[in-house]
């Protein structure tokens, strides 16, 4: 259960959207997604179905939560809204979208099967597929076309550059402080992390620190314990995921000589911030991890 | 002079390098109950399962009305030849009807379905065993005698020419002993169907054969007809006991008495 | 009598299709139901939900259950086994690993055709060399079961070294294709898989009476004009067809090959043609019925089962049920 947990957990992260499309400004009036399909953006949709977390965060993020009929069963929506549950990321109930009548599926290349899209486009509904993004250019870029497609470029805009200024703020932290801390992302009691090209990866850099993990073989690798205690991290992040969260922590406390375990930094930090890649989640992830190393 | 049904010329067989029988040669005339006797380990068991083509011979030829077994379809066989075995895998709960009936499977073909005709046969073979009681009867409640019958009637329905039988009063009680040898000689007599058996009990053979073939080590000791093979210096050269051979009062066969170790001398 | 039972086998059928063409996770009304029944060609909510949704899942599951169920018959005769199933003889190890290598490396790209055909190809491979092994061993029974057995073995280790390699959401995706589901695209699998499932049915069906033979055991079989090897030859690759074909539409769904042969031999006793016949019929029923209730019991929560977890539960109390009734009666 708690594995399958952590699964879920990762599979919401794995989102975002492809940069090479053209600039918001200077498109025409379609866009193409990550399957190459054009898209005319008119007329706007009224009726949008999310397949993954991030996605539906960042549609409210948009003020376009009006326009969400469906939902997977991972997305948290703000108190007091209610949308239709359409699934998981892997299975979708295709009856239930049928009957919701979307006129656009957002769904992402990496954490649906493509499998469902192509059942969807062959029952006729628009689905657009967005690629995933890590980096802060990708996610801002991501975040552009969705707000495009939903006609909120301004919004978007405005949204963007304050969270360009708390970044610069970070920046600006980081440049006082002095040889940079190292992080240790746990995600599984198995000490699963994430390495090289991920949300959390891109996010500790941007505060100014490094993963120990970066260098480790795939995405998502398995560390052992010894390499975490060789390592010797000035901070552990652990995303909030039931009772092993708890039990992951007292884990490292067995070790009192760590870094982090003497200077109190073994983090219980909310599951959406570590791993949805929202452009909010990035900047207010990065705050919080150089504000704890900084402090 | 006829061909004879069952030819068997010069057979050595074995299994891997070992020589079980060599040069077994003999014939059997339709109309005829043969029985193979002899010791353990003699080759009976052998000799039957190259005659019933489980295992090719080494050498010499099994010949069935003249022609080579090893070259006759497993189907061509069957419809002429039936065997019954001493063992059997029940792990399926037919009935006694569809058992009987699969005897007529080497004569339908693949694309075919049981007809009337085979239906018909079964039922007669049935009779002809008293086993048409116990049709709606699963095989695997069947007592050992009831089992025996009703392998046989499956055997007659494959309307054989030769009938096989690998010792067929093996863990019968003598009531059902004589019942099935009973039921062998009365299909003898009216089918004209030549049986071959392989028999452990002297007396049944004595009493219920035309002729004999005693093995001794993987050869043929003696053969010929029950009186001519049942003699008590053959019996005590091949089965190393003394044994006093008498005339079975009614039947005139020749009868074996078995004399203990300790009373070997009087 | 035995026409009656498949009478009813096929009205129970039927019937099932009908309920899960009329259940779903998305209620329809009956009016609305009939409508899209006598215009099947009508555009529409009701018609995109009924026939382009629930239709081809529903023959999916016709073909997968019937196709398990006389494999797993066959399979039992064949081998004197009444733990035989599809699975038995190796196939599954060689589907799922072909299924995770595809998941995880991507060699190839085929569209909605990816997954099946690496399955089939997979299971393919390992039958290939079960049956390389067994041939070594003349076909015997123990020569099939333990290459079938022991390349089971190999194949899910190597599958578990793929789940270790793979990303959480990649070893998600394997796992749910190893319970078997019906879930996804079917519309492109229910036009290839007919053409290995309907032909293997015919031939198993063909080969009745020598399976009834042959579970006399290969010495009597012979006697019987049967030659046990070349059957077990011939019916084990036709078996591989079907349940490669199944594993290739659904993934690993339990439970239909092994219960429902049972099931029905207690029913209509143990001759192989009849039983093959009764066999597709209620595997077909079976596992249509079991693909609706995955696909509604958790509906209201946006949540599909795979169907392999519902064959199992309800599979497997149906015949704890049937094994208690039929105590005394019981052939294995």
């Amino acid at each position: 259960m708690k594995s399958i947990f952590f699964l879920l957990m990762i599979a919401g992260s794995l989102c975002g959207c492809g940069s090479d499309s053209p600039p918001a400004v200077t498109a025409g009036r379609s866009l193409t997604d990550s399957t190459g399909t054009a898209f005319s953006l008119e007329p706007l949709p009224s009726r949008i179905i999310s397949f993954a977390p991030y996605i539906t965060q960042n549609i409210y993020l948009l003020g376009a939560g009006d326009k969400l009929v469906g939902v997977t069963k991972f997305c948290k929506l703000p108190a007091g809204e209610k949308k239709q549950v359409i699934g998981d990321l892997l299975t979708q109930d295709i009856e239930r979208i049928i009957q919701l009548k979307p006129e656009l599926v957002l769904a992402t290349k990496e954490g649906n099967k493509p499998e469902v899209v192509n059942q969807l486009k062959g029952l006729g509904i628009r689905v657009f597929v967005l690629s995933e993004a890590n980096s802060w250019k990708d996610i801002r870029s991501g975040f552009m076309q969705m707000a495009e497609l939903l006609g909120k470029t301004a919004d978007a805009q405005k949204i963007l550059e304050q969270l360009e200024v708390r970044l610069s703020a970070v920046r600006e932290k980081n440049a006082l402080a002095g040889s940079p801390s190292k992080v240790f992302f746990q995600l599984s009691e198995q000490f699963h992390t994430a390495a090289k090209d991920t949300f959390a990866d891109e996010v500790i850099t941007q505060a100014g620190a490094v993963n120990i993990a970066h260098n480790a073989v795939g995405r998502w690798p398995m560390l052992s314990a010894e390499e975490v205690i060789a390592q010797d991290p000035d901070l552990i992040i652990i995303p909030l995921m039931g009772n092993i969260t708890e039990q992951a922590k007292a884990g490292w406390e067995k070790f009192p000589l760590l870094k982090a375990v003497k200077s109190n930094k073994i983090v219980i930090a909310d599951a959406d911030l570590c791993c949805l890649p929202t452009p909010e989640n990035f900047v207010g992830l990065t705050e919080l991890i150089s504000e704890i190393l900084h402090k | 002079m006829n061909t004879p049904i069952l030819d068997v010329q010069n057979l050595t067989a074995g299994y891997g390098a070992k020589k079980v029988i060599q040069d077994v040669d003999f014939r059997v005339e339709q109309g005829r109950i043969a029985g193979i006797i002899g010791p353990n380990g003699a080759g009976k068991t052998t000799l039957f399962r190259v005659i019933t083509r489980l295992i090719k011979p080494m050498a010499g030829e099994v010949r069935y009305c003249g022609k080579d077994t090893a070259r006759m379809a497993a189907r061509e066989l069957a419809r002429a030849v039936a065997v019954l075995p001493q063992t059997l895998a029940l792990g399926f709960d037919f009935t006694v009807a569809d058992f009987v009936r699969m005897g007529r499977l080497p004569h339908i073909g693949r694309w075919q379905s049981l007809q009337e005709k085979d239906m018909e046969i079964a039922e007669e073979m049935m009779r002809n065993t008293e086993v048409n009681g116990l049709s709606n009867r699963g095989i695997t409640e069947l007592s050992g005698g009831e089992l025996q019958r009703v392998l046989l009637a499956q055997a007659l329905a494959q309307e054989p020419e030769l009938l096989l039988l690998d010792e067929p009063t093996s863990h019968l009680d003598i009531g059902h002993q004589v019942e099935i040898m009973d039921l062998v000689r009365k299909l003898n007599k009216e089918k004209n169907l030549t049986t071959i058996m392989v028999l452990h009990d002297l007396n049944l053979a004595g009493l219920y054969c035309d002729e004999l073939i005693l093995l001794s080590e993987g050869r043929i000791f003696a053969k010929g007809t029950p009186a001519e093979v049942l003699t008590y210096q053959n019996i005590e050269a091949v089965y190393k006991t003394v044994v006093v051979v008498k005339e079975n009062p009614i039947t005139k066969s020749p009868h074996i008495l078995l004399v203990p170790k300790d009373k070997w001398n009087r | 009598m035995r026409k009656i039972i498949f009478l009813i086998l096929f009205v129970l059928l039927i019937i099932s299709a009908f309920i899960a063409l009329r259940f779903g996770s998305v209620g329809i009304e009956w009016r609305e139901f009939w409508h899209s029944f006598t215009h099947p060609s009508e555009q529409g909510t009701a018609h995109s939900i009924i026939w382009l949704t629930r239709f081809p899942r529903v023959l999916a599951a016709v073909l997968v259950g019937a196709g398990l169920a006389a494999a797993g018959c066959a399979l039992q005769g064949l081998l004197r086994n009444p733990l035989a199933e599809p699975y038995t003889l190796g196939i599954s190890g060689g589907a799922a690993l072909g299924a995770a290598v595809v998941t995880v490396f991507m060699p190839i790209h085929l569209g909605a055709w990816t997954t099946p055909v690496s399955a089939f190809f997979g299971a393919m491979v390992s039958v290939t060399l079960v049956y390389l092994i067994a041939g070594r061993r003349r076909f015997s029974v123990t020569g099939l079961i333990l290459a079938g057995v022991i390349l089971s073995f190999i194949f899910s280790s190597a599958v578990l070294l793929i789940l270790t390699l793979a990303s959480p959401l990649e070893t998600n995706s394997i796992l749910f294709w190893l319970i078997g589901s019906l879930s996804g695209d079917k519309v492109s699998i229910i036009k290839a898989i007919p053409f290995f499932i309907i032909p293997g049915i015919a031939i198993l069906y063909l080969f009745g009476r020598d399976l009834d033979a042959i579970a006399l055991g290969d010495e009597k079989a012979f006697h019987l004009g049967v030659e046990a090897i070349r059957v077990r030859q011939i019916l084990f690759v036709v078996t591989s067809m079907v349940a490669g074909a199944c594993i290739a539409a659904a993934g690993m769904v339990g439970f239909v090959g092994l219960i429902i042969p049972h099931a029905m031999r207690m029913m209509i006793g143990p001759g192989h043609k009849p039983l093959i016949i009764a066999s597709s019929l209620a595997g077909a029923a079976f596992l249509v019925l079991a693909d609706t209730v995955a696909r509604t019991v958790l509906s209201r929560h946006g949540q599909e089962l795979p169907v392999g977890v519902v064959t199992g539960i309800i599979g497997g109390m149906f015949f704890i049920i049937l094994l208690l009734k039929q105590r005394e009666k019981m052939s294995f």
